[in-house]
């Protein structure tokens, strides 16, 4: 009986070796690749408003970072709406834009050195900092307030690093999404949650009445679009994008439309800010971080 | 004493019925791939040939002494940095897939193994070739006693179909975090609610293939 | 490949190791204490107690692990009730093992015809050594298997935890993986002390099976 079982594992040598090559993928893709597929698959958010949050009602993501991707479709395929929004988490952006999963990061991703050895960024669009949330009456100030309790941030997260970096004494309790951190605080589980404040905001918003933000500004963080590494031309079709909303004013209606305010005075500094410079000015503000402002917002 | 009206919106049913249908088709597409693999591993496991019979039992060996959790973020995380790229949702079916098949692997080979020699002897002596015999006289009894083992192996497929919301797949779980995060903020009736789910899939499957045991 | 990341992290993936054996003996004490009771409320006369020991089970095992400790983790603490990472992780892993130790004990009890109590005492044995060298010798060696079986997947089991942010290994290799983006070496390297475990349990468990099972 044995001897006749040898083609049956040909056969699943050979079943194994397709199933592991067959969705191997290019990484490459250019705006034209891009043009003859029809659609543009971007990386976003699904859980951090207001840059990008699924509605269980209508089951449509929307966002900040979700108009950047449809002012990028804009430019490539002449059509917002001809785009795939892909769910990413902070731990597994990178990966999915190495797979080839996706074209482009557009989830609040801040522009680092060594994010940089890993893919390539667009200029800065959107300058954020890292800062707390808490339960109205905590009397949590500030970071260095952090000592001896516990702050809830986010695997893979530039915050998470940085958090361990200024509250050496804190007890960081490391999870996979800001609903579950501030599930976490809910709960009074954590006696913090940190992250880019805007973010913050976004889940501050969703209950208003027992939370608020605190300890100012820690960092800052500028937000780039996250593009396959020596990607060039999709790279020169992004910045474009990003220079033609600055000008046109639309980039202040998407501000305006999320974070419910116009951009900052100085955003002309930092906006479309080359990444270099951005990962250099973002690896030099520490290891002594200014002493935080009196207020966020 | 709890009004539970929010959570029982047609929206809310709706986004948590997508996810169990997430769920049902990671879990469906893993237990075809799984049995394929699993049944081809068996054999290979019960190969005089050692060149295929070690590889076999390797495989089978290592794969189930791991946990799936960590055979899931090695497809996914891992697999890319080797050239093997695979969406979340692809990831998620071959790791459930790859593990699973190393259970069914072994399932398939206690049940070869527990049909009698004298039977497998007497077909031959009849004049079946031995790939007639296999599949006319071991596999229909193999499969029979197998069953149960079987079904209790693909409910659990079923249940760890949920640790694929940790690479990003929005089934019934990844689904629950995301209304109970918002408001009301109540977890409990929603961790009830796709305990309730789960419970019914897996444990009518389980009653269905009790059933069927007594049917055949 | 940057294979050095696991020598630079020996020391936290090592840590990681112990949290690890910590989760798993913990959950062991306490699930085996579960299944031993819910294993008795199944076997009892009491039609309530049998109920509710179904019940149990029957529930426990058809819903998903992880949903057990997301609900120590995130739920409970809604009603005031606070278990960190770690205990949300052992109280989640006991309770479902518990449910699989049941099945295994009780499966031991019921393989043992009663004929056999019955003619061991007809031939002059007291009801205690019945038991003690007729029933549960059988009784036990029914058990180890199982019981064995449900051990090893605790363990693997165990890797859970590390989605409620304990650094068991799992945990470990995923935090250094978010800052190295070393994944398949870290993932190996988790792999591999995961086996140093397993791997040993799992021949000590053929190893005790075959000799019960030569007696």
């Amino acid at each position: 009986m044995h001897r006749s079982l040898r083609p049956w594992f040909l056969v699943a040598l050979a079943a194994m070796l397709l199933g592991t090559l067959a969705p191997a993928r290019a990484a490459e893709t250019t705006p034209d690749t891009i043009k003859a597929r029809g659609v543009l698959r971007v990386g976003v958010k699904f859980d951090a408003p207001p840059f990008g949050q699924l509605d269980p009602r209508t089951n449509k993501v929307d966002g900040f970072d979700i108009d950047i991707a449809r002012a990028v479709a804009k430019t490539i395929l002449g059509d917002e709406n001809k785009i795939e929004f892909v769910g990413v988490t902070s731990a597994n952006r990178i990966p999915q834009l190495q797979n080839g999963n996706i074209d482009l990061i557009i989830a609040t991703m801040t522009i680092t050195q060594a994010r940089m050895q890993q893919i390539d960024f667009s200029n800065v669009y959107y300058r954020a900092g890292q800062s707390l949330l808490v339960r109205k009456d905590s009397p949590v100030k500030s970071y260095r307030d952090l000592a001896g309790r516990s702050v809830c941030t986010i695997t893979g997260s530039t915050p998470e690093q940085t958090i361990r970096r200024v509250a050496p004494r804190a007890t960081v309790i490391v999870l996979e999404s800001y609903p579950e951190c501030f599930t976490a605080l809910r709960g009074g589980r954590v006696d913090a949650e940190t992250t880019d404040n805007v973010l913050l905001f976004g889940l501050q918003q969703q209950d208003p009445a027992n939370f608020k933000l605190t300890g100012g500004l820690f960092t800052f963080e500028p937000y780039g679009i996250g593009i396959a590494k020596g990607n060039r031309a999709l790279a020169a079709a992004v910045n474009t994008t990003l220079t033609h909303i600055a000008g046109d004013g639309s980039y202040a209606k998407m501000h305006a439309k999320w974070l419910k305010e116009s951009p900052p005075g100085d955003w002309r500094s930092w906006f479309a800010e080359s990444p270099e410079k951005a990962a250099e000015q973002f690896a030099t503000q520490f290891p002594s971080p200014s002493p935080a402002p009196a207020a966020t917002r | 004493m709890f009004d539970l009206g929010w959570l029982f919106t047609w929206d809310n049913i709706r986004f948590l019925l997508g996810g169990l249908g997430m769920t049902l088709a990671v879990a469906g597409l893993s237990i075809v791939f799984s049995s394929i693999l699993g049944l081809l591993l068996a054999f290979a496991r019960l190969s005089p040939v050692a060149l295929i019979r070690y590889p076999a039992i390797f495989y089978i060996e290592v794969m189930r002494a791991l946990p799936i959790l960590l055979v899931i973020f090695f497809t996914y995380f891992a697999l890319p940095q080797i050239g093997i790229r695979l969406s979340p949702f692809a990831a998620g079916v071959t790791a459930m897939s790859a593990f699973t098949a190393s259970l069914v692997a072994e399932i398939v080979r206690a049940g070869i193994l527990s049909v009698n020699r004298g039977l497998v002897e007497a077909a031959s002596a009849q004049g079946l070739t031995r790939v007639q015999t296999l599949r006319l006289i071991i596999l229909p009894i193999a499969l029979r006693r197998m069953m149960p083992t079987l079904v209790s192996q693909f409910i659990t497929l079923i249940k760890d179909t949920s640790l694929t919301a940790v690479i990003g797949i929005l089934e019934l779980v990844r689904r629950a975090q995301i209304i109970y995060s918002g408001p009301p903020f109540q977890p409990i009736p929603v961790f009830a609610l796709i305990a309730l789910i789960y419970f019914v899939v897996n444990y009518g499957l389980s009653l269905g293939s009790r059933r069927l045991e007594q049917a055949i | 490949m940057h294979w050095s990341v696991l020598v630079d992290n020996a020391g936290a993936l090592f840590a990681g190791l112990l949290i690890t054996l910590e989760v798993s003996i913990l959950s062991f004490v306490f699930s085996f204490a579960i299944g031993v009771v819910v294993a008795v409320l199944r076997v009892t006369p009491s039609r309530l107690l049998n109920r509710a020991g179904t019940a149990y089970v029957e529930f426990i095992r058809n819903v998903p692990l992880l949903v057990e400790i997301f609900f120590f983790y995130f739920a409970l603490p809604s009603v005031g009730i606070r278990f960190d990472g770690f205990w949300s992780g052992v109280c989640g892993l006991s309770i479902y093992t518990g449910a699989f130790f049941a099945e295994a004990i009780r499966s031991g009890i019921f393989a043992v015809p009663s004929g056999q109590l019955e003619a061991a005492e007809a031939s002059g044995l007291s009801y205690t050594q019945a038991m003690r060298f007729v029933v549960l010798p059988q009784a036990i060696a029914m058990t180890i298997p199982p019981i064995g079986n449900t051990t090893l997947n605790m363990i693997k089991n165990s890797s859970l935890v590390s989605t409620v942010s304990v650094a068991d290994i799992l945990g470990t290799a995923n935090l250094l993986g978010g800052r190295t983006f070393a994944y398949t070496e870290l993932l190996a390297g988790a792999a591999l002390l995961y086996l140093v475990i397993t791997i040993p349990a799992a021949l000590g468990i053929n190893f005790t099976e075959r000799r019960l099972a030569i007696r």
